[in-house]
């Protein structure tokens, strides 16, 4: 008999435990995969001065993009950062960008452009997207924008970060 | 050697093979009593395959007052008044197994209301109009959710801004280096 209920409870207390692993997500899997995205957004200037710059930091897991938007008078920048953390522990990164841009603030025609670049990188290595492209001419009279990116990987869930 | 009567009977269906079909038939044919006895088994297949089988009046009333008796037997309040023997120990594990089933079923109907909810709350029934008369207003409806990104930066205003190349991803390393 009291094999019997045991046995019982025993079953009971299962049913309960299945229904309760449902509730919540399973983390375990991204438990030793959270980076965090050091942004550095710099405008530079004619002579390829920094004339404005924004720093920003976001926590993310292998494999989900940081999505940027930078959105000027007649300009937005759409820029997705997906890092792939490897086994060896080293980095893919995959840069994705989106530009919307107008040539006046009363034309009509919107000009899209759109890139998709990688690199292997090493955690902490900093790298640097240029959505816009790279303007070697120093005469040229545009403003060029540079997106200085580094991943570090999380030592826990909090802010701090660690360079390995 | 008579063959018995379950030989003649296949051999008068034509199930016995070849080789011994030849010697039953050639021994009923020499034999008597075995050519009665297959004669029996033709005369039941004549008959068998008459279309109509007699049946006398009386017969057929006693058929149908037996099915009569035996439909008025059969009720549906006899199964419960049959005796079980059950043991303690079965009844409490029978209910332990339908207080398990009842709570499982209990939780999946509760979570399949609570499903049902979330989706509503995430998709309600709504109907979208986008009103658009140029591009612009295309670009600026994409580009107007800013709850999907991260980070939102608004950059000075300038006309300055001009795509001068292929956009590149290099090391910084590299990139100072080229300075």
């Amino acid at each position: 008999m009291k094999r019997l209920l045991s046995a019982a409870s025993l079953l009971i207390l299962f049913t309960i435990n299945l229904s309760a692993q449902t509730d919540g997500l399973d983390l375990s899997y991204i438990e030793n995969k959270q980076l965090s995205i050091n942004l550095t957004t710099r405008i530079l200037g004619e002579e390829n001065e920094t004339i404005w710059h924004m720093n920003s930091s976001n926590v993310t897991v292998s494999g989900e993009a940081v999505k940027v938007k930078l959105t000027g008078d007649r300009l937005v920048v759409i820029a997705n950062i997906t890092p792939y953390l490897n086994s060896d522990n080293t980095l893919f990164l995959v840069a994705k960008g989106e530009i919307f841009m107008t040539d006046s603030a009363d034309s009509e025609e919107v000009k899209y452009y759109t890139t998709l670049k990688s690199l292997p990188v090493k955690v902490g290595e900093k790298v640097v997207f240029f959505p816009l492209g790279m303007a070697y001419d120093s005469n040229s009279n545009f403003y060029s924008m540079e997106m200085e990116i580094q991943v570090l990987s999380v030592e826990d869930s909090g802010d701090s970060a660690k360079v390995e | 050697m008579c063959p018995d009567k379950e030989l003649i009977s296949a051999y008068h269906d034509h199930e016995t093979d070849a080789r011994w079909t030849m010697d039953i038939k050639a021994h009923i044919e020499g034999c008597e009593k075995c050519s009665i006895e297959n004669s029996k088994f033709e005369s039941i297949s004549s008959f068998l395959q008459t279309n109509e089988v007699p049946c006398e009046g009386q017969i057929k009333s006693r058929i149908y007052n037996a099915i009569e008796r035996r439909q008025t037997v059969i009720t549906p309040g006899s199964i419960w008044r049959k005796h079980f023997d059950v043991s303690f120990s079965a009844i409490i594990s029978a209910a332990a197994v339908v207080t398990v089933i009842c709570a499982a079923l209990i939780i999946g109907l509760m979570r399949f209301g609570q499903g049902a909810a979330v989706v509503e709350e995430i998709y309600p029934e709504s109907e979208i109009v986008v009103q658009v008369l140029s591009l612009e207003d295309v670009a600026a409806y994409l580009l107007s959710d800013d709850s999907a990104f991260d980070v939102l930066i608004t950059i000075p205003s300038s006309d300055a801004f001009s795509v001068t190349g292929e956009p590149q991803l290099i090391r910084e390393a590299d990139y100072r280096r080229g300075e």
